[in-house]
This record gives structure tokens, C-alpha cells and sequence, in this order.
């Protein structure tokens, strides 16, 4: 009887503990988005040359959206990289777009200076089209397919690899089924 | 050197405790009282080393040596002396040795009180105090511990965290880990009378002023932390059911539970099983608070250093709930009785309620705090359980046991007459509806802040009533005046008089929460030097930043004139911190507290460039300070249940 | 409590009367409320979501830019006539389940919606029931008879004033002596109970009889105990007195006991040992915190608990690499000074240990050990990166760090490595430049004040350990303009007060300022308490000069 006992504590003990225990296979802080598959939310935005770019218009091409700030480590690594990712595949129907989240004016033109950054590049001063992606981290980094639909997310820094495979998975309309992850900084 | 004398008083003190599991087994084996009174010897000799070991760490700190690693990592040479002393409890390591000091002391102080008393307990007793050290003293030894030494040694330290860096550091922190820590021997009690078998009241009678102590300590303990969050956080709440303050206010839920059904317990022998259940769960969600904190597994808006110990807190988690719940369903057999009541409607009954009620509360909250990890663990779905959640959910209950507090006084124990509760209800019922109308026709129109005031109402009007029938009936019995009447009331029953003062601390509590919960104004606004924000009744004209350097921080404060009604009141000052070691400053809030009202000033941001400008957020929060006056009256109420009017019996009369 | 006709006509009243009040305090209708400004409907939004960059704070509270950009793109939509639902609806898709702070009731969430008022519906269910039954359970037994002459002493111990003194010590007492203590405590509740008008007088009596009855049981019981020294036969409605527990225990039950005991301490250690090998401290914000052991992924995984003495310098310059990584400086020092006892030339272990040093906060030692690993293989590059990094972090010789790097750029570098070095470069010309472009010593020396402090002959030099000296420049009576701080001061003592040590940056340290000197022995800013000392430049002093004096010549 008392064995009895004892094994119902063990069953109502057991799994709490594993569930506890399987906490420390989680990190409290990373937000999954819900937005990978889905329509690419529409923005308008003000380039640093002074021109406007609307997503919409980039339709039947692939884009390569990335969120950045110049005081952010991460996007200072991964900056060279994106440039000759950008150059490799500007001639095929690949669109690569810069946007500046929670940032200076100023800082952000010394940043594109200072990497020799050649794509598009433009300002979020409300944040509005950050928040729309559900951006949490900096960098952050959306593929979007010809559709307009997002198939890939990468927070945090992004490396050659991931960018080319990507890439192509966009160009052929794949979504992937999961994010993937770098060295990333909280935005403020 | 003083590393050294440290680490060996640690490695010390665990041989010692575990000499002090092994003793009573040996002497239960060879039934030789020897290895007993060893037991007792090892716990005192634990209390030596373990003192010194705390010292050694404080001496340390307070020396600045460096070589420690804990040493160099909590304090600088520029902190002030007694933040070096709080830095004992400022981190992980030196927390611990605090908590296993705490828990020494008062292993030391049930073994030196009942040192020729409960001979068949306390050898047991003895030991689950030294088990709990043991699990103590191994993590310090072999995981993370206080004197491991740095090399090479830095030529400075990097200090504690600034938020820490508060007057609250040299009381909460203490105080709630002796309210944890308290809820200890209780438990170690029931331990022992589950190993030895005797099942009967004497542990609950013996634990009771402990467990009332701390249920104090807790209470304390979690007001303080409120107080603290609320002019330290600065984004102007006192309690956001954050994971880590639902794990200090978690173990207070059984602990209030116990505290009334050991009532029952002692007048009718029963709801022996569910005693000892409730304080296995008060005890082991102490260390389920600890693991939390520790853990990182929840993320939180307090300063808490994570680290490898969380898994190590979950294994003893783990060996504390199986272990005790085992022993328990072990000796099941023996706690089935044959429980009586002489009628469904009589104060046990209200007890029992009351417990169902606390439990439920408790189970909600836990299921709440833990609940984003079974619902990433089972639907892969990320989610979050916060504030909105926990109010809209806990408030019935938490009405629902104010309730029954009102409730409680009227009913007598064994057996209520019908006649006579009606009449004792119909006074304080009709005047708390009344009070309420009288609320609604003034201006509190919502439902729940109506509802929890007129139950506080209530409360306060049984306890009135209740005492006012005691002292006439003491003044029939005895032809005493009314103030001796209620002397003598009071001395002759002190738990019951120190409850209703407890319960009417409560009710203060209640009325804090309410008013600043379902009344409060926010406005915020960016101000040029000379313009005001006007907040209910408050005019707030910035006039000014003024910086200063700090040993520590360079610090930014605003300076705003505030009148109430054209009526000047004074300078306010909220501040920024900026901390070298820190990337973002942190605010200091600044807050004119009245009986009627909080006001709660949080300076957002300033700018320099041309004319001076801040953002300025405002909060007026009504009643808020009532919080803080219930602590007062608490501390009241157990100091009266507690304090010892009568000297004890002499040993032998 | 006679029972008159006015009293029973009151007594139906009254209740009428409850139930009127308590009528309209539930009907009080629920009044137009004012609707909230938008600020407040901004908050009222704003509270339900959780600020995605704060530990644990919700959107209304965080001072994050990012949750300011949030209310700012509530207020938008509120503007726009969106309904709260709507507003919510567009965060979730956006951010996912985790941005609502109270969980949609939906799927697994909703048991957290059910949840606890299934449990409290339960609990106060069984409650009821268990109630009941052992209520109905004391109505069945039979009435307990005891001996009238008992009865009569009962009624008298248990209000005699040393009863309630003896019931204070329980602890000293017999099974049966605390039963009848209890009774008796119970007789004596009741008699209070029923005098401030708790019990009726019909309970009140059925009650104290059926309670003198049962402890005249129980006296009866101990008046036979002490006549026989026979052991105690249990009462009934007593429990049965515990047998102490060693003799109790059978040999097949010890068995069992043991077998838990060794299962228990099985499992507590199997699961600390698992879990702590599964776990590391997170490296950083941004780690994991698992290692490979649970998921296969993340860096690092455990650090090796002690290092094992292998004898071959590779492998100790790999552990020395390792604990270089996770900053255990102690264990990176042994295991390169191992390394360098084999193999006393070894340049990595000799820069290594440069670096540690420099990461240690002794930059000044730095620079030798990355010497000798130079001296060795002038070329090695770790050596050149080093010297540049302690040049340029510890010594501010930019030139030098230049110097060093370009070395390095010239040999072959990896991009990645090349890209980082070319940033230090970049950097290191920036502060060179800066170095160069700050103002000559001269231009300096007319934007600072200097002179000395010193103390009035007919105070005590008491300067305590701990204490501060401070001097305070103010325009007029205005808020300090620029303050120095020195520690420990000896008096006299000279000091200067430059641009550097303004308390705002941008605004300008030039023009005229009345000079304060503060002795505090609390070592702190902050007004000045007893036993601190002041003293006052004579007149304002113009900022250049080069010999004010200030005599400390007040006490407070």
C-alpha cells in the first residue's frame, strides 16, 4: 500500500521535475516570430540618397531585408559580408535592403561609409517598420521570396553560407521551417 | 588567509554535517544515546564554523581583499563600508552562505532550547537540519564557492550591481531568507515525526511560535521587497507577478494555510496528513524560489546572478519533495484517524475553506509561473503569464479569503448557533453595505475595488464587534474596566488578539492595493525649464537639471516645484545614475507619499542640447502608502501573539 | 438574551433589513462611466502587451525606446478608430503569442483560464463533503457517559486558574494528560464563547455537557493509570499513544527503509550529476544555456572540471586556450607555464600570458611576455595583434599599436582576421589623430585652474581613512560647474581643475568662478556634515590662474 503511495508522489513529482529540468533547454528571451510564410508587411521607405522605395514595387524579385543600428557589434561583423553577398547576387533578381532601426542619422552614414555598403539603405525613425517584422534583436534579417512572402528569419549576425542558401531557397519559393539564429544584441 | 580559514570551515562544518546524518541512524541502530546527543553536538559545532566562515567572507569584504574572487567581483575600493557588508548576500555565493548561516542560527537555537526536551524527537530533528546544511555547505564546497580565490589579483574590484546599491539591501534580502529559512524547523519537526512515528500534536505545538515567526519574517520579507521595487525600479508599481516575486510569496501560501489548520489540529486531533503536507510544500517551495532565482530558467525584472547551481537546487528539489511526500505516504497508515466535527457550520469549517482558498491561490499562481515552459515543453508555443493575468485571476480568490477573514471571528469553534451568528453578522454586514453604498454614492464606482472595500470593511467591523462582546462579557465575568477588560483579553489570549491585529494589517494591505490599483493617473510629457504638468490635482514646473559626482555614479537630477491646488508642496528630484560599469543609467524615482495619495515622479530622459528639456513621467497612485502602514500593523500584531506576557512554567511545576 | 416579543419581532427584521442592503449594494447600477482620455486608453493597451527588449516589463512600463515606439504605434491605431481586440490582434501577429501578457484562452492555454477555478471548485467541493461527513460522523456516536462525581471535578479543574498556566507546556505532558487539556481548553472556550454571545444557550449547554463527559472519560482513565503501573490502554476518541519508532520497525520494513534511502540518494545525485553536466553558465546575454550535452548544439559545452597533467605542450596550450576563453585566468596561467617549462621559447604560451595580463587589469606588465614571444619569432603574428592591443588599450601609445598592426596586416591574414585588424587600425589613427589634435600643454594651462589647499593653523588635521577632499567650482550660486575629488587627501595639497573635470559635457569651463574647497570626512558629495571642513577662495577666481590658494578655515 505504502509502495502504492509512494509511486503516485513519483508520478506527480517526476514529470514537474522534468519539466523544470527542460527549462534549461530554453532561453526565456528569444521571441519566435509568427511571421515566417506569411505576406511580407508593406513599408515605404526614405532612402539615405533621398529616394523612396516601396516594397510592393520590389514584387517578382527576391529581397534581402536586414535590420540594423551602427552601435550594434553584431552588424558591424556581419556588414562586409552582406556587401559581397550583395555583389555576388545583385544581377540575379535579388534585391538587398537596409534598414536603420533606433539610430542617429549621422552614425548610420559614417556605418555605410565606413563598409563601403552599396544597396539600399534607409531610416525607421518611428521604429514602424520594425515593429511590423516583430524585430527584437539587432541584426535581423528577412528572406523574402518573388510572392512577397517571407520565407526565411535570421537573428543576429548571418554568415556567407546561410545567406547564399538561403538565398537560393528564396529564389526557388521554399520556406524554411525554421529560424535561425547568430550572435545578436536586445534593441534598446 | 582569511580564504583559508573560510574554505576549511566550510569543508568542516559539511564533515559535520554529515556526521550529523549519520549519528541518529547509528544510534536508532545500536540504540545508544551517545550518537544522539553527537547529533545535537554536531549541529552546534556546524554553528561555530559556519559563524566564522560568514565573518571570514564579511572581514573580506569589508578589508577589500581582492584574491577573493567573490571579493572582486561585489565590491570596489570606492564602496562605502556597509555596502561591502551587504555584499554577502549581493551574489550567488555569498547568498548562500548567508542562507546556511541563517539556517544554522536557527538550528542552533531549537537545539539549545530544547536541549532536555523531546528526547525522542529531536535527534531527528537534529538531523534533517544537518541534511539541509550538508546540501548547503556541498554546494558551497564543490560548486560555487564564496572564498575561491582570483588570480592574478586586479588592482580593483568590479562592485555590486547598482541596483543594489540600496538601504533596502540591509534588510530585505535578510529578511526573507530568515522568513525561508524559518519555515525550516516546522518541517524539520514533521520530519522527524514522520521518521519516529509520533504522530501527534506535540511537533505542531512546539513548532507554532517558530512557524508564526516565520510567516512574520515572510511577510516581512515580501513587503519590504515591494517597497523596494516600488523607489528602486522606478517604473512605478510595487509588484508586477514577476517569476522571481511569486517564488518568495508562493511559500507564504501554505505557510498561511498551516498556520490556521494547526489551529484545528490542536483542538480536534485531525487533518494530520494535510498539516504535514502543507508544510512539505511551504518548505520545498522555498527551495523551488531558490532554484528559480537561481536557475535563469524565467526571465525576471530583479537583479539575480544565474549560474550552474540552479541544476543542483533542482536536484535537491527534486530529493525534498520525493523524500518527504514519500515518508509521508510511508507512514500514511498511521495518520488516518477518525476526524469528527460537532457541526458543519463552526469555525474549523471556516478554516478549512480558508485553506481550500489559499491552496487554489497557490496552485494558480504556480501553474501561472510556470506555465510558458509546459506550454513551450507540450505545444511548442511560446507564451507569457504576467500581470493581467494575475490580477483578473487571483482576485476573487484573494476576495474570497478577505471574506472569510470577516467571516472567521463570528463563527465559534465546535459549533455555531444559528440565532446567534445571525445576530452577530447583521451589525458589521448591514454597516460594510452600508460603507459600500456610501463608496459608490462618493465616487468608487468598479466593481472589484467596491467589493474588496467593503469586505475590508467587513473585516475590520467583525473584529471590532468580536472584540467589544469579548470585553463585555469579561467585564460580566470579572467587573473590570473596559481598558483592563481588554488587557487581560489580550494576555490571556494572545494568538487570537494577535491574529485580528494581524488580520486587520491585512485589511490595510488590501486597501493600499485596491486604491493604487484601480486608481491611479499616469501622465507623462517632455517639459522645457519653467513649464508644468498638470496631474490630478498636482501642478509639477520643471525648473532644472543639476548633475553631481558620486564616490560611485555621476548622477543627473531634475528639479521640479509641485503644488497641490496652487498650494506649493515642495521640490521633487527624480534622479539618473549613470554607472561606469553600467551601459544605461538607472532612474531613482522620487515619490511624495500621504495618507491619501502617492506621488510618483520617474524622470525618463533629459537633453542638453540648447535649452534644458526633460521627459517626465507622473503617477499619482491613491492610498498606496496604506501598504506599508499594514506592514506596521502586522509586525503589531505578531509581536502581541508572540510576546512573552507570562513566563513560562518552571520546569518541574 | 431574554426573549421578549420586541426582541423576536427585531430579530425578523433584522435579516429583512440585511437582505435590502445587500440587494441594493448588488443592484447598485452600473453608472456611465467617463470614458478615458487617450493617454489612458494608450496604457490600458499598452499594459496587456509585453516590452519585447525588457527582462519582465510590460509595454505601459518599460522606459525602453523600443516600448516607446510601441505606445506611440498604439496611439496611431487608436487614432485610426482600431478597437483594442484589433491593436492586440496586430501585435500577436507580429510578435507571436509572447507578446500578450495574459494567454489567449485557447488550446493548452485555456488550463490556465480553467484551471484554478476547476481546482478551487474541487477543493471546496471535497472540502464540503469531508465536512459533512464528519459531521454526520460525531452525530452517530453515541453520547459518552461519565462518572458523575468526574463530571463534577472537571467542572472545577478546568476553570481553576492553574489549569490554563499548566496547559501552557505541552510538551512535558502524558497522551492522556494533553487530552484532558484539551478538553478542558474546549470548556473553557465555550463558557467564553457563549458569554460574548456566540452560542445560543441550548448549544452551549449540549456542547459543555457532552465535553465534561469526555474528560471525566478521560480522568477516570488516568486516576486508573496511576493506581496500575499497567501500561496505558488507548481511550476512546484518544489516539493510541506512539510506540517509539527503532522497536516498531520490523526487519523486513528496515529492508525497506534502506532500500528507499539508497533509491533517494540515487536519484538526488543521478539528477544533480546529469544536470550539472548538461548546464554551463551563460558565457554572455546572448548564450544558451545549455551545452552540447542535452541538444548536441551551442559552443563550449563543459569546461573540463580539473585539468589533467598531460605532457605535451599542445595540449596544454589548447586547455590554456580553453580557460583563456572562459576567463579562468588562474588555470590559462598554469597550463601555459607548463607549456613554457617544456618548451621555454614557446611564443603562443608567451603572448598568452600577455594578454592575460592585460585582461587582468595589469597592462603594464603586459607588454614583456609579448617582448619575448617577439624576440623568438619576430613574425608571429598573435604576438604582433597582441602588442598592438596592449600598446594601444594599456600604454595609449597609438603610434606603437600602429606600428605594430601594420606589421601584421603586411603578412598573410585569413579576411575575417585581416577585416578586424584593418578596424583596430582605423580606430587607432582616429585616436592617434585625436592624441595629436588636443590642445598643446599651454592651451591647456589656460583653461585650468591650479593651486593649493591647505588648512587653517588653529584646526586639527584630522583627515580619517576614507575621507575626500573636494573642489568645487560654481558660477555665481549656480550648480557646480566642475568638481575634483581627491582620496586621502595630505594637507596642504596642490590641485588643478580642468575642462575634464566638468560635471556636463558642453558647457564651457572658461570665464570667472567662485572656488570651494570641502573636507569630507564620509568621503562623499553631498552637503557637509559635522566634523567637515571648508574653505573659500578669496573673491571669484578667472579659470587660468595658476596659484589660487584656499585655506580650509571653517568647521561644521
Amino acid at each position: 500500500m505504502a509502495w502504492r503511495r509512494f509511486l503516485i508522489v513519483l508520478a506527480v513529482v517526476g514529470p514537474l521535475l522534468a519539466l523544470l529540468a527542460y527549462g534549461f533547454t530554453r532561453n526565456p528571451r528569444e521571441i519566435p516570430s509568427p511571421l515566417r510564410g506569411k505576406p511580407a508587411p508593406p513599408f515605404t521607405l526614405t532612402l539615405f540618397d533621398g529616394s523612396t522605395l516601396r516594397l510592393e514595387d520590389l514584387r517578382g524579385k527576391v529581397v534581402f531585408l536586414n535590420f540594423w543600428a551602427s552601435w550594434c557589434p553584431p552588424c558591424r561583423a556581419e556588414a562586409r559580408t552582406l556587401e559581397a553577398a550583395w555583389q555576388k547576387y545583385k544581377d540575379r533578381e535579388v534585391v538587398f535592403l537596409g534598414i536603420d532601426i533606433q539610430d542617429t542619422e549621422e552614425d548610420a552614414r559614417t556605418f555605410l561609409r565606413e563598409f563601403g555598403i552599396t544597396y539600399p539603405n534607409g531610416r525607421d525613425p518611428s521604429g514602424k517598420i520594425a515593429i511590423d517584422y516583430g524585430v527584437w534583436g539587432l541584426p535581423e534579417t528577412f528572406f523574402i521570396d518573388r510572392e512577397g512572402r517571407i520565407t526565411y528569419k535570421h537573428v543576429g549576425g548571418i554568415g556567407w553560407q546561410s545567406i547564399t542558401a538561403k538565398l537560393e531557397e528564396a529564389l526557388r519559393g521554399i520556406v524554411s521551417s525554421q529560424e535561425g539564429k547568430g550572435d545578436y544584441r536586445q534593441i534598446r | 588567509m582569511t580564504a583559508t580559514i573560510g574554505s576549511v570551515s566550510l569543508l568542516a562544518s559539511l564533515a559535520l554535517a554529515l556526521w550529523g546524518i549519520a549519528a541518529p541512524l547509528l544510534g536508532a541502530r545500536t540504540g545508544r544515546q551517545g550518537f544522539f546527543a553527537s547529533a545535537r553536538h554536531a549541529i552546534l559545532g556546524q554553528f561555530a564554523l559556519v559563524t566564522l566562515a560568514s565573518f571570514a567572507l564579511i572581514y573580506a569584504l569589508v578589508t577589500t581583499d581582492f584574491s577573493i574572487k567573490y571579493v572582486a567581483m561585489n565590491t570596489t575600493r570606492a564602496t562605502p563600508v556597509y555596502y561591502r557588508v551587504t555584499g554577502l548576500w549581493g551574489a550567488l555565493e555569498g547568498s548562500l552562505l548567508l542562507w546556511e548561516w541563517i539556517l544554522i542560527i536557527f538550528s542552533g537555537l531549537v537545539a539549545w532550547s530544547y536541549r532536555d526536551r523531546h528526547r525522542e524527537l529531536m535527534p531527528w530533528v537534529m538531523m534533517v537540519f544537518s541534511a539541509v546544511s550538508a546540501f548547503f555547505l556541498s554546494v558551497m564546497a564543490f560548486a560555487s564557492n564564496p572564498f575561491d580565490g582570483v588570480f592574478p589579483v586586479p588592482p580593483d574590484g568590479r562592485g555590486l550591481n547598482p541596483l543594489l546599491e540600496d538601504a533596502n539591501m540591509l534588510t530585505h534580502p535578510p529578511l526573507l531568507y530568515t522568513g525561508f529559512v524559518g519555515l525550516t524547523v516546522p518541517y524539520a519537526f514533521a520530519m522527524a515525526a514522520l521518521i519516529t512515528g509520533k504522530l501527534d500534536e506535540a511537533w505542531v505545538v512546539t513548532t507554532r511560535r517558530w512557524t508564526i515567526a516565520a510567516w512574520f519574517f515572510l511577510t516581512l520579507g515580501n513587503l519590504v521587497g515591494a517597497w523596494w521595487s516600488y523607489h528602486v525600479l522606478g517604473w512605478g508599481g510595487y509588484w508586477a507577478w514577476d517569476p522571481v516575486e511569486n517564488a518568495a510569496f508562493m511559500p507564504w501560501l501554505p505557510a498561511t494555510a498551516f498556520l490556521h489548520s494547526i489551529q484545528v489540529q490542536e483542538r480536534r486531533r485531525m487533518l494530520k496528513a494535510w498539516n504535514l503536507s502543507l508544510i512539505i510544500v511551504a518548505f520545498s517551495l522555498t527551495i523551488f524560489g531558490t532554484f528559480l532565482t537561481r536557475s535563469g530558467i524565467l526571465s525576471s525584472i530583479h537583479a539575480f546572478s544565474s549560474g550552474p547551481v540552479g541544476a543542483v537546487f533542482l536536484g535537491f528539489l527534486g530529493l525534498v519533495v520525493v523524500g518527504s511526500f514519500g515518508l509521508l505516504a510511508w507512514r500514511a497508515d498511521r495518520l488516518r484517524g477518525q476526524p469528527e466535527l460537532d457541526s458543519v457550520v463552526s469555525r474549523e469549517s471556516a478554516f478549512l475553506l480558508n485553506n481550500v482558498v489559499l491552496v487554489s491561490a497557490l496552485f494558480t499562481i504556480f501553474l501561472g509561473t510556470v506555465f510558458p515552459l509546459l506550454s513551450e515543453a507540450v505545444a511548442g508555443v511560446k507564451v507569457s503569464v504576467g500581470a493581467p493575468y494575475f490580477n483578473w485571476i487571483t482576485t476573487p480568490l484573494f476576495l474570497a479569503l478577505v471574506f472569510l477573514m470577516g467571516v472567521g471571528p463570528l463563527i465559534a469553534w465546535r459549533k455555531a448557533s444559528r440565532d446567534n451568528l445571525q445576530r452577530n453578522f447583521l451589525w458589521p454586514a448591514g454597516l460594510s453595505l452600508a460603507v459600500g453604498l456610501a463608496l459608490f454614492a462618493w465616487r468608487v464606482r468598479d466593481f472589484w475595488p467596491l467589493l474588496a472595500l467593503t469586505l475590508g470593511a467587513f473585516v475590520a467591523l467583525t473584529i471590532v464587534f468580536d472584540t467589544a462582546m469579548a470585553v463585555r462579557a469579561r467585564r460580566e465575568l470579572a467587573r473590570e474596566q473596559v481598558p483592563v477588560a481588554l488587557a487581560t483579553l489580550v494576555r490571556r489570549n494572545q494568538r487570537r488578539y494577535g491574529g485580528f491585529i494581524v488580520h486587520l494589517g491585512v485589511v490595510l494591505v488590501v486597501l493600499g492595493i485596491t486604491g493604487s490599483m484601480s486608481a491611479s493617473v499616469e501622465r507623462e510629457a517632455t517639459l522645457k525649464a519653467g513649464e508644468a504638468l498638470t496631474i490630478d490635482r498636482f501642478q509639477i514646473r520643471f525648473e532644472g537639471l543639476k548633475a553631481s559626482e558620486q564616490p560611485t555614479h555621476l548622477r543627473v537630477e531634475g528639479l521640479f516645484r509641485v503644488s497641490n491646488n496652487g498650494r506649493e508642496i515642495g521640490l521633487l528630484n527624480p534622479t539618473l545614475k549613470y554607472f561606469p560599469t553600467q551601459q544605461s543609467p538607472i532612474g531613482r524615482a522620487v515619490f511624495r507619499s500621504t495618507l491619501t495619495e502617492d506621488l510618483y515622479l520617474i524622470l525618463s530622459g533629459f537633453s542638453q542640447v540648447g535649452r534644458e528639456e526633460v521627459t517626465l513621467k507622473a503617477l499619482v497612485r491613491p492610498l498606496l502608502a496604506w501598504i506599508w502602514l499594514g506592514g506596521v500593523v502586522i509586525t503589531v500584531g505578531t509581536l502581541v501573539s508572540l510576546w512573552p506576557f507570562r513566563p513560562r512554567p518552571a520546569r518541574e511545576a | 438574551m431574554t426573549t421578549g416579543r420586541s426582541d423576536s419581532a427585531r430579530r425578523s427584521v433584522r435579516p429583512l433589513l440585511l437582505a435590502g442592503l445587500l440587494g441594493l449594494w448588488v443592484a447598485m447600477p452600473p453608472l456611465v462611466l467617463a470614458q478615458p482620455d487617450l493617454d489612458e486608453q494608450v496604457r490600458l493597451v499598452a499594459a496587456q502587451l509585453r516590452c519585447p527588449v525588457c527582462q519582465n516589463l510590460s509595454v505601459a512600463d518599460s522606459p525602453s525606446e523600443m516600448a516607446r515606439e510601441m505606445r506611440g504605434v498604439i496611439r496611431e491605431q487608436l487614432q485610426a478608430g482600431k478597437t483594442v481586440e484589433e491593436i492586440k490582434a496586430y501585435f500577436l501577429s507580429k510578435y507571436g503569442d509572447w507578446i500578450l501578457l495574459s494567454p489567449r484562452p485557447r488550446g493548452l492555454s485555456l488550463l490556465v483560464w480553467i484551471g484554478p477555478f476547476a481546482a478551487a471548485a474541487a477543493g471546496i467541493a471535497v472540502a464540503v463533503l469531508a465536512v459533512r461527513r464528519w459531521a454526520r460522523r460525531a452525530r452517530a456516536r453515541e453520547r459518552p457517559a461519565g462518572d458523575p462525581a468526574l463530571v463534577a471535578r472537571v467542572r472545577q479543574d478546568a476553570f481553576s486558574p492553574d489549569a490554563e498556566v499548566q496547559a501552557k507546556d505541552p510538551e512535558r505532558l502524558s497522551p492522556l494528560e494533553l487530552e484532558r487539556e484539551t478538553l478542558y481548553a474546549a470548556l473553557r472556550e465555550f463558557e467564553f464563547d457563549y458569554r460574548s454571545g456566540k452560542l445560543s444557550s441550548a448549544d452551549y449547554e449540549a456542547l459543555r455537557e457532552e465535553y465534561e463527559h469526555r474528560a471525566a472519560l478521560v480522568l477516570g482513565e488516568l486516576e486508573r493509570v496511576r493506581l496500575s503501573p499497567v501500561p496505558q490502554a488507548p481511550v476512546p476518541g484518544s489516539p493510541a499513544p506512539a510506540q517509539p519508532a527503532a522497536q516498531a520497525v520490523p526487519p523486513r520494513r528496515r529492508w525497506r527503509l534502506v532500500t528507499a534511502g539508497v533509491f533517494l540518494l540515487a536519484f538526488g545525485l543521478s539528477l544533480g550529476y546529469f544536470l550539472s553536466q548538461s548546464l554551463r553558465p551563460r558565457m554572455g546575454e546572448q548564450d544558451t544555456l545549455t551545452g552540447d550535452f542535452l541538444t548536441g548544439t551551442g559552443p563550449g559545452g563543459i569546461a573540463p572540471r580539473s585539468w589533467s597533467p598531460e605532457r605535451n605542450v599542445a595540449t596544454l596550450l589548447a586547455s590554456g586556450r580553453a580557460a583563456y576563453e572562459r576567463q579562468d585566468w588562474r588555470a590559462a596561467i598554469d597550463a601555459f607555464k607548463q607549456a613554457l617549462a617544456l618548451d621555454p621559447g614557446n611564443a603562443e604560451a608567451h603572448t598568452f600570458l600577455g594578454l592575460i595580463l592585460l585582461a587582468a587589469g595589469h597592462g603594464d606588465d603586459a607588454l614583456r611576455p609579448v617582448e619575448r614571444a617577439l624576440a623568438k619569432d619576430p613574425g608571429y603574428p598573435l604576438a604582433l595583434w597582441a602588442k598592438g592591443v596592449v600598446l594601444f588599450e594599456a600604454k595609449e601609445d597609438y603610434a606603437g599599436a600602429i606600428a605594430a598592426w601594420e606589421s601584421l596586416m603586411a603578412r598573410n591574414l585569413p579576411p575575417a582576421d585581416a577585416d578586424q585588424v584593418a578596424q583596430m587600425l582605423t580606430e587607432a589613427r582616429k585616436r592617434l589623430a585625436a592624441q595629436a589634435a588636443r590642445p598643446s600643454r599651454a592651451a591647456m594651462a589656460a583653461a585650468t585652474i591650479t593651486g593649493t589647499v591647505s588648512l587653517a593653523p588653529s584646526l586639527r588635521p584630522e583627515v580619517p581613512v576614507g575621507a575626500a577632499l573636494f573642489i568645487i567650482a560654481r558660477r555665481g550660486d549656480g550648480p557646480p560647474l566642475a568638481v575634483k575629488r581627491i582620496a586621502d587627501p595630505v594637507l596642504p595639497v596642490s590641485f588643478s581643475l580642468g575642462p575634464e573635470d566638468r560635471m556636463l559635457r558642453g558647457v564651457p569651463f572658461e570665464g570667472e568662478v567662485t572656488l570651494l574647497a570641502q573636507l569630507k570626512r564620509d568621503g562623499k558629495a553631498g552637503p557637509p556634515a559635522d566634523g567637515d571642513l571648508e574653505g573659500r577662495a578669496a573673491g571669484p577666481v578667472k579659470v587660468g590662474r595658476r596659484d589660487v590658494e584656499i585655506v580650509l578655515d571653517r568647521a561644521h
